[in-house]
């Protein structure tokens, strides 16, 4: 068994470091995306293009000293222009394979609704099973892996939109929104950061992240808030607007993720702040709303539910 | 899983036994079996599902006690045959198979009986009998409706206590009615019923004859007579004057009505008396001996220091008495003693010769006395209740042969000697004694204190001679008569003096008699003893408040002994921070941290990260920790007053 919040220091220096210098006014994305990384999980930015989707994934692997891949989806993106192919070497007289670049630590995939269905499903399912088949041949992709997926939520003609049963596959989804109006200003008087992001030497080995994960593992759940996370998902089951609530798996990643939550905020133990906290990123995008209330906004009808649902407190 | 058969049930078998009790001392004995035996069996197969009666034969058995007791009614007698023949139905009811309908007339049938207690009594008892039935009965017909619906309907025991719950509303907002109307609506002082078609009672306490040797036996009842409220007294002193005999005829002593001037008291302390007296439909105010005057009350008083209301007392009254009884009671100077020395007719040999050998002995009335007193402990008479001489020659039996008897034995033979040794006297009718009640600071004085004394008139004086306690049993036959109460006696009967002051003699007419003068008197309306019904209202606001206090705390303590540390700690931060910000409590899903942090008080802040690594985290809650927290909440509290 790893330290308690071991290695907590280390992380908590990447995310001042980076929203310090870099990636200002995105604290929260950037806390997210650290949730997911902790927790295995993926990351769904829905946001329009053009407040720094791209920035914060660059900062954030360079940060941590990772590999990263980027995908721009397209309608005519195939599968194995992200897994990658074997072709054949002439020299060597045989098949080699080449990998695509989802065999990078993370992996940047912009406008993943863009991308055909076929080639949606082909990487999501990368992302459950982390590993690539080619051929008949499995190839296991790095760890830490993390799909930074974007899309844009205004723009749908030519679309794919992601089914919910491919949406349950992403751990948390977010917006990033416009940084605060000074900050704004700012940026826009010293031009991108993008530039500067490349210079970023990693702060992080990848041993640490690796213990880190083990620690977030081992924080621990009160039964308590077990009763308050199965609460939760038993109020969106029984909510007039919604069709299908949280799944068991969608409770056991808000659980996984309140552990990171809690492991950032510096405890060894999860208390309900921590749940609410990840409630909405990590909730929302699950609950599939009754047709004719399509419209609603999932993330305030969460929100109702988690005011809704009281507190253990005894 | 609750059937809700089962809580009509018990519902039903409360209103019953909530109906029956307060009437039960008022039915027939054969009711009396049939009805406790009715209730028993009909929790028996109502548990067995096997009932004794069908259809048809409660029907017959509903006749034949109708045609019964049909019978017995007429125009004196209606309640006793109908509450009789109510409780009788109601028993039938029990023993045969239960529908919806069957509940609603046990309801009502119990109802009714309570009802008709009511016109027989005005106990304590009916009041919290009263309060239980409309609960009862309310959330019954609440039930009932369920019932209705689905005979075999099973509630889970959350959802029971939910529509328990529900139904209680009814109850508690009619409960507060009855308080709006206690005020409102006109009311009577004694039962209705019982009261004015009083019956004979063969049980003794005061009476307005001396007659020794009617009955052969005397039973003594603890039945109240009065209560008294005043300091305490000596024992000695506690001799309460009701009437003066004052005539012989044959072997009974009764009442003239003297004509002479009042007799005057000197001496002595005064000391203020308050008696409530209950209604009794007769005439006589008691008072301590020797009274000076009374207050409160329309009286006639006589020249021998009786007091007598002007019309029977068909409601319970309270007046106040002054006396002096270490005082003297002065004669009138030109005193006719003529009456007082009035013989019998047959006086027995044996009681003249003792006569006359006194009146040898001694020359002058008090060496006459004591050699009388002398007499009278030489013959070691004992003082008892059974086995009383006959009614012949009760006196003679008494003095020589039997030598035992109660206090009018005593009193009349000491009365009649006084006079065959022509000192003039008479009989005083009253009471002697009184349990001392420390939970009302008064006296209650029981029927079984019913006395006999002898007034002698001594040189100008009427002085007090008791023979009773010449008995050589006097110390524990005659002044320990029966047991002192016991504390549980007290304090029932001091609550039951509270009911009556309280409830029963309340009366608007004096409530606003009080409002009227209200300007003159504002300042002595506060000292509740010179206004009776400034009094009542103190009382009623106590038993209220005290009831309210004492459900409170109740509350508190329960809930107190119910709680864990924690949530002991989690109640005094929640009191401090809405003392502290004027907050409404917080809210059930707001978490405390992100409470904490809206408020931006660091101490909360702190608080709240402590508290919830022990309630969420694996941290125990150690002694040091629930004083850190303690003194932490003081802390935020604090703040308030800086």
């Amino acid at each position: 068994m790893s330290k308690p919040l071991e290695r907590h220091a280390e992380i908590i220096n990447v995310i001042d470091t980076l929203t310090g210098n870099y990636l200002q006014g995105k604290i929260k994305a950037l806390r997210l995306s650290m949730i997911a990384l902790l927790s295995d999980g993926h990351l769904l930015l829905e946001d329009i293009p053009g407040l720094g989707k791209t920035t914060l994934a660059l900062a954030l692997s360079h940060a941590l000293g990772l590999s990263f891949g980027r995908i721009q989806c397209t309608s005519d993106l195939l599968p194995s222009d992200i897994t990658g192919l074997s072709i054949f070497d002439r020299d060597q007289n045989n098949f080699r394979f080449i990998e695509g670049p989802i065999f990078n630590h993370i992996l940047l995939a912009d406008e993943i609704n863009r991308a055909m269905p076929k080639t949606q499903s082909a990487m999501l399912e990368a992302m459950e099973e982390r590993k690539v088949t080619v051929e008949g041949v499995s190839y296991p992709l790095p760890d830490p892996f993390m799909v930074i997926a974007t899309q844009n939520p205004t723009e749908q003609i030519g679309t794919y939109p992601l089914p919910e049963s491919q949406l349950d596959r992403f751990l948390i989804t977010s917006g990033i929104g416009y940084p605060p109006p000074e900050l704004e200003k700012q940026i826009i008087l010293n031009g991108g950061v993008r530039d500067k992001i490349l210079d970023i030497k990693p702060l992080l080995s990848l041993d640490a992240i690796h213990s880190a994960k083990r620690a977030v593992n081992d924080i621990y759940l009160d039964a308590k808030l077990v009763e308050y996370l199965f609460a939760i998902a038993e109020q969106t089951r029984a909510h007039r607007y919604i069709s299908a609530g949280i799944s068991t798996r969608g409770a056991i990643s808000m659980a996984t993720a309140a552990r990171a939550a809690a492991y950032l905020d510096g405890r060894e133990y999860v208390i309900p702040e921590d749940v609410k906290q990840i409630a909405v990123p990590v909730g929302a995008h699950r609950l599939i709303l009754h047709p004719e209330h399509q419209s609603l906004n999932k993330r305030e009808v969460m929100i109702s539910i988690l005011d809704n649902v009281k507190i253990p407190m005894v | 899983m609750l059937r809700i058969k089962t809580l009509l049930d018990i519902l039903c078998f409360a209103a019953v036994i909530l109906g029956l009790a307060p009437l039960f001392p008022w039915l027939d004995l054969p009711v009396k079996v049939i009805v406790v035996t009715a209730v028993g069996a009909g929790i028996v197969t109502e548990w067995r599902q096997r009932y004794w009666l069908k259809g048809w034969s409660a029907t017959i058995l509903t006749l034949i006690f109708f045609v019964l007791y049909l019978t017995q009614i007429n125009l004196s007698n209606v309640v006793a045959p109908a509450v009789n023949l109510l409780a009788l139905l109601l028993s039938i009811r029990l023993l045969t198979e239960k529908q919806g309908r069957h509940y609603l007339q046990i309801f009502v049938l119990a109802l009714f009986c309570l009802a008709g207690s009511s016109l027989l009594s005005l106990g304590i008892l009916y009041f919290p009998a009263l309060i239980l039935m409309v609960f009862v009965v309310t959330i019954g017909l609440v039930l009932l409706t369920f019932y209705h619906r689905d005979p075999g309907l099973r509630l889970k025991r959350s959802a029971a206590m939910t529509l328990l719950k529900t139904a209680a509303i009814l109850p508690l907002g009619s409960l507060l009615l009855m308080l709006v109307l206690f005020f409102v609506l006109p009311r009577t002082q004694y039962p209705m019923w019982n009261f004015l078609n009083a019956q004979p009672s063969a049980v003794t306490g005061f009476s307005e004859q001396v007659r020794p040797g009617t009955f052969a036996s005397n039973a003594a009842t603890k039945d109240l007579a009065f209560r008294a409220e005043c300091a305490q007294l000596p024992p000695k002193q506690l001799y309460w004057r009701g009437t003066v005999l004052n005539s012989i005829n044959g072997a009974s002593w009764s009442r003239t009505s003297p004509t002479h001037k009042a007799e005057r008291v000197v001496g002595g302390t005064p000391v203020s008396c308050t008696i409530t007296l209950p209604a009794s439909n007769k005439r006589f105010l008691f008072t301590l001996d020797y009274p000076i005057d009374l207050e409160g009350i329309r009286t006639q008083q006589d020249g021998d220091l009786v007091f007598s209301a002007r019309r029977p007392l068909r409601k319970g009254v309270s007046y106040t008495c002054r006396a002096r009884p270490a005082g003297k009671l002065l004669a009138p100077s030109a005193a006719e003693t003529q009456q007082y020395l009035k013989l019998p007719d047959q006086i027995s040999p044996r009681v003249r010769q003792v006569a006359e050998q006194i009146r040898a002995q001694g020359k002058s009335a008090p060496e006459r006395i004591q050699l009388l007193k002398e007499f009278f402990r030489a013959q070691q008479l004992t003082y008892a209740n059974t086995d009383l001489p006959g009614p012949t020659a009760p006196m003679d039996e008494f003095l020589f042969d039997k030598k035992r008897g109660y206090c009018e034995f005593f009193a009349s033979s000491f009365g009649v000697l006084l006079r065959l040794c022509e000192i003039p006297a008479r009989l005083v009718g009253g009471y002697h004694g009184g349990d001392y009640n420390n939970f009302g600071d008064y006296y209650l004085i029981t029927e079984d204190m019913a006395h006999v004394w002898v007034e002698a008139l001594v040189d100008g004086r009427w002085e007090r001679l008791d023979p009773s306690t010449l008995a050589q049993n006097a110390a524990t036959g005659f002044l320990n008569r029966g047991d002192t109460l016991s504390l549980l006696r007290r304090t029932r009967d001091g609550l039951e003096f509270l009911w009556t002051q309280a409830i029963i003699t309340y009366d608007l007419k004096k409530q606003l008699s009080v409002v009227r003068s209200g300007s003159k008197r504002a300042s002595s309306l506060l000292s509740s003893a010179s206004i009776p019904a400034t009094s009542t209202l103190i009382y009623t606001a106590a038993i209220v408040a005290g009831l309210f206090l004492f459900g409170t705390a109740a509350r508190w303590g329960i809930r107190q002994a119910h709680l864990t540390p924690q949530q002991r700690l989690l109640e005094k931060y929640h009191k401090a921070l809405q003392r502290r910000y004027q907050l409404e409590q917080i809210p059930a899903t707001t978490a405390l941290l992100e409470h904490a942090r809206e408020l931006n008080d660091p101490n909360c802040i702190i608080f709240a990260r402590r508290y919830s690594a022990i309630l969420y985290g694996k941290k125990p809650l150690t002694k040091a920790e629930y004083a850190y927290l303690s003194a932490l909440i003081q802390q935020i509290q604090k703040h308030t007053a800086a």
